[in-house]
């Protein structure tokens, strides 16, 4: 009888150490992240997955709304629950140069960095990235990538595109069809909004000026600016204006403010579903993308390996894919979503038929006549001597 | 006066011979400003323009010649010059009259319109904006309105030259009334009284008594409203059309499109010397302004007075002299215009409604309109909203990071606000009461930072002190925002210490009081309203900042304009509207309680004094 407490309060003690072992290596969220990560290594087991577990924080910029409620959901939660490393959502970054500017002057805010596909090269020139480290990833997860390439620096996160959309509510169920019926006011009367030419390749303005003007996909480049021009300047009298931000789209159509205007197709998409009276075609769209990069002197360098590791997993990407209507960088991930779902991403077989995939190439190559300045920079420079009259 | 000052010291006979035999030393309270400016302004701007000067490794001024030779650059500082033009003249002729009803009225009345006249400052920039697209778009309230007026076809309103102008106009009319106004409460209407005892009309003796003494406070309004106009991008870039392209735009272009930091530091440049250049020109009347006439000299103030005597004295000139003048010409005139105003000063009532009314929608209606959105039950800002409910308050009290930034925000920027208050009332003691050499240059240092656009500070000020860790801090944002708080603090400090009656404080002196007992007792009294004033600014100049924010935040230190921005430029969804209404009802809570306690004070000391009686 002696014994057998002995017995029992030495088991005891064991399991209240060994618990309190447990709890000081893994900080605040300890019994919620052991078990998982155990469970990750036994499923593990067997084949030759990279360990990504770790501990502390890895920063990553705060995007909001349900693009950020997407990330949670898919990517940030689970790499918590698998890794023991915590995710910090770092507001405020809403400006590639801020973030340049950071790298720089060597401390950034942030691990993770999204530049969009042109500043990308100005981060290249600049330094500003750490090379990703492909020996984390699972094996043959770096295959299947594109229409936009996994490089040494850039992991293409999420696609989307530019398409004409209009509201049903001034104009009916079924209307634009194309640019060039954006621009026409007499058949689709009201007014009209673009996104700034002043972001370069950043809203499609100018391949959408073009577009609307009758230029074949396959003649976009190189930009005829003064065809663009004159073709912009057809529809000003009808432009309320050039938008700033993805949701200002939407916001001038539920305002009635414009009857129709060049969006995001998740913000037209998000829209509908909290029931805002809005569509759009996928005929002409300009399909885009953004990147997740490592930047330069990142506090938790390792940490944001082990992330990038982690999310390109096609089941991962799809699970993204299932919460939001963006299409993921891998494009292995495309194949786990049922077909209903698919027929909603921006590179399904459908929707980009008619599809126009924006040329970065050029965009971020030097423009001729130049010494040292890409097309997009003589772009926005043209922008502004034409906005400024 | 209070009787602690009679009973100071004995030696009071002394202090004025010993003041006299020391060297004058009151540009000694320069040196904090100095200070907080070469470190947290002219070294960071240093930093950059050398910056700008180097183009791929070498020398040069590709930059500079870059920008003046651009049609775009010059454009755009003509419309940016154009349009701060008009904003600011719009808002001394709304403001001035405001200001004036509001000194005629009680303090108490008078405390509660100066609460509505902040009112501009109390939502995000961009969800103001919004509520101004609410009102004047097509389907606005004032396009309703005319509809139902029976107007056909009712004009644009909006994404316009005009609906820009209304916008600057309304975020900048609290600094046209604040200055005017603080300056007016320090004048006495003996002056104007007596002028009307001599015969001269309400309005007379407004023109040519009362309007003189004021122009202190209406320069000081009219620099601050032209500086701050120049450096504003999102009102324009919202609520302007394509074609208003102004030089902040240019400038946010460069450095955020192009990531062409020399370049967009080039233009900074250039703009701060063209307007320190400008203010130096066209405001000579606002240099005027900040040398007190016999702050040199002690006996040529006590002769000359104060700013109502001698504009009293010269009215009484010309009575007696009137006809040698200027010529029979500009004598028959001045009658003429004599006429108009006793004409004017007729309508003066209904005139100051007019305006008061007219000021107070301007400034009131886009809060309106957000406080309505703050109830919208829908994700949308449409307007009406379809259904309303408490969904977006209970939204913001449930979620910790906005409460934790608001707090965050508030008490960063009340510790800016009063550090503000503090070196720049010193600076602006110096500036007044100190050597007239040296004056310009000083007061235009100071009001710099209003011209640099905050991405070019931000991004100086972030280069130095980064590698020290201050980012993510308090002090980090503190810091910066000493600076934003500094231009206003100084100006509206200034303006009123120069309408100070220096006799006071000599009387006091006389009566022995020392220097640090005549701060206390004489002068901080006088200046209690334009030191609130200044707080008031230097507080709201950082609690609206966005830009250095984005840069100094970090991780562990994001404002609440910081999420307000993010908020609205992802998602336009009304949680940015219920920050607006909670920060309106806490300033007028805080109002409340002021009137409140000075209410239960005056009935304590009233019965306190009735049971001494007894």
């Amino acid at each position: 009888m002696k014994a057998t407490a002995r017995w029992r309060t030495a088991i005891l003690l064991g399991v209240v150490l060994v618990l309190a072992m447990v709890v000081a290596a893994c900080g605040d969220d300890a019994g919620e992240a052991t078990t998982t990560t155990q469970a990750a290594t036994t499923t593990g087991a067997g084949t030759t997955e990279p360990d990504l577990t770790g501990s502390g924080v890895v920063l990553v910029p705060d995007v909001g709304g349900a693009l950020a409620e997407a990330y949670e959901q898919a990517y940030w939660a689970p790499f918590e629950a698998a890794t023991g490393i915590d995710v910090v959502l770092v507001p405020g970054e809403f400006d590639a140069a801020v973030v340049l500017g950071q790298v720089l002057a060597g401390a950034p805010s942030y691990d993770i960095g999204q530049p969009n596909a042109s500043t990308y090269q100005l981060y290249l020139d600049n330094d500003a990235m750490e090379s990703i480290d492909f020996s984390l990833w699972s094996p043959g997860v770096t295959d299947g990538w594109g229409p936009a390439p996994l490089t040494e620096y850039a992991m293409p996160n999420l696609y989307f595109a530019v398409t004409p959309a209009w509201s049903t509510e001034a104009l009916g169920a079924d209307a634009i069809g194309s640019w060039a019926d954006l621009w026409d006011t007499e058949t689709f009367p009201g007014m009209r909004a673009l996104g700034p030419g002043s972001w370069g390749a950043g809203a499609a303005t100018f391949e959408i000026a073009l577009l609307a003007d009758g230029v074949a996909p396959e003649d976009l480049y190189p930009i005829d600016y003064d065809r663009a021009f004159a073709s912009l300047d057809r529809l000003m009298p009808n432009l309320v204006k050039f938008w700033e931000s993805g949701a200002e789209s939407i916001q001038l159509m539920t305002s009635g403010e414009a009857s129709a205007v060049a969006a995001w197709n998740g913000r037209v998409y998000g829209a509908q579903q909290e029931n805002a009276p809005v569509a759009n075609t996928w005929n002409q769209a300009i399909l885009q993308y953004d990147i997740w990069v490592i930047l330069k002197g990142a506090p938790n360098a390792e940490n944001a390996q082990k992330l990038l590791a982690f999310v390109s997993q096609p089941e991962r990407q799809a699970a993204f894919a299932e919460l939001i209507t963006y299409s993921p960088g891998n494009q292995a991930a495309m194949s786990l979503l049922s077909p209903e779902r698919a027929a909603l991403m921006p590179t399904s077989p459908a929707n980009s038929a008619n599809a126009i995939v924006q040329n970065y190439g050029w965009w971020t190559s030097i423009a001729e006549g130049e010494t040292d300045k890409t097309n997009e920079q003589v772009a926005i420079e043209k922008w502004t001597e034409w906005l400024a009259g | 006066m209070k009787p602690a000052v009679a009973s100071a010291t004995p030696t009071g006979d002394l202090v004025s011979l010993s003041r006299r035999a020391r060297p004058d030393r009151r540009w000694l309270a320069l040196v904090q400003l100095l200070a907080v400016l070469g470190f947290a302004f002219i070294w960071p701007l240093v930093n950059l323009v050398i910056d700008s000067f180097h183009v791929e490794g070498q020398w040069s001024f590709a930059n500079y010649a870059d920008q003046l030779s651009s049609s775009v650059f010059w454009k755009a500082i003509y419309r940016s010059f154009e349009a701060a033009a008009i904003t600011t003249v719009a808002c001394v002729l709304i403001g001035y009259p405001m200001a004036y009803a509001m000194v005629r009225l009680p303090r108490r009345v008078a405390s509660v319109l100066l609460l509505v006249a902040l009112v501009p400052f109390f939502t995000s920039i961009l969800i103001r904006s919004y509520a101004w697209i609410a009102i004047l778009g097509s389907n606005g309230l004032i396009a309703r309105l005319l509809e139902f007026l029976g107007m056909a076809d009712p004009p644009r309103l909006v994404f316009n030259k005009f609906g820009m102008l209304v916008g600057m106009i309304q975020l900048n009319l609290p600094l046209a009334v604040l200055p005017i106004y603080s300056v007016m409460r320090g004048l006495t209407r003996t002056s104007v009284k007596a002028a009307q005892s001599l015969g001269a009309t309400p309005a007379l003796a407004f023109w040519h008594v009362y309007r003189p003494a004021t122009m202190a406070g209406v320069s000081a309004a009219a620099s601050l409203i032209f500086v701050s106009t120049l450096g504003f991008f999102v009102t324009p870039s919202v609520l302007g059309g394509p074609g208003q392209y102004l030089i902040a735009q240019a400038i946010s272009t460069r450095f955020s499109n192009l990531l062409d930091f020399g370049g967009a530091a080039a233009q900074a440049a250039l703009l701060l010397v063209i307007v320190l250049l400008l203010v130096a020109l066209l405001f000579r009347q606002f240099a005027r302004s900040l040398s007190l006439p016999g702050a040199e000299s002690a006996q040529g103030s006590a002769q000359r007075g104060g700013p109502l005597r001698r504009a009293w004295r010269r009215l009484r000139h010309r009575a007696e002299s009137g006809e040698n003048e200027g010529g029979e010409l500009a004598f028959r005139l001045q009658r003429g215009f004599d006429a108009v105003l006793r004409v004017l000063g007729r309508l003066r009532t209904p005139a100051l409604w007019t305006i008061w009314i007219f000021g107070f929608m301007l400034l009131v209606t886009p809060l309106l309109v957000v406080t309505i959105w703050a109830f919208n039950d829908g994700r949308f800002l449409s307007f009406p909203p379809e259904a309303y409910s408490f969904r977006w308050f209970g939204d913001y009290f449930s979620n910790d990071l906005w409460v934790g930034s608001t707090v965050l925000s508030l008490w960063v920027s009340a510790a800016a606000g009063l550090l503000s208050v503090v070196v720049g009332g010193l600076a602006a003691f110096g500036l007044v009461r100190g050597p007239a050499r040296g004056r310009l240059p000083v007061t235009a240092l100071a009001v710099s930072p209003m011209v640099i656009p905050p991405m070019v500070l931000g991004l100086g000020f972030f280069f130095i002190v980064a590698p020290w860790g201050l980012v993510g801090t308090p002090l980090g944002l503190i810091i910066p925002y000493v600076v934003l708080g500094l231009p206003t603090s100084v100006l509206v400090i200034a303006s009123a210490f120069r309408n100070l009656d220096m006799r006071l404080e000599r009387a006091a002196a006389s009566l022995g009081a020392r220097p640090l007992l005549v701060t206390r007792w004489v002068i901080i009294p006088a200046l209690i309203p334009s030191l609130g004033a200044a707080f008031v600014f230097a507080f709201l100049a950082g609690f609206d900042d966005v830009v250095i924010a984005m840069f100094m935040s970090g991780a562990t230190a994001a404002t609440l304009p910081i999420r307000m921005f993010q908020d609205i430029s992802l998602e336009v969804s009304p949680r940015t509207a219920v920050v607006a209404v909670l920060l309106f009802a806490l300033a007028a809570a805080v109002v409340t309680a002021r009137w409140g306690i000075g209410a239960l004070m005056r009935v304590l000391r009233r019965s306190s004094r009735a049971e001494r009686l007894i």
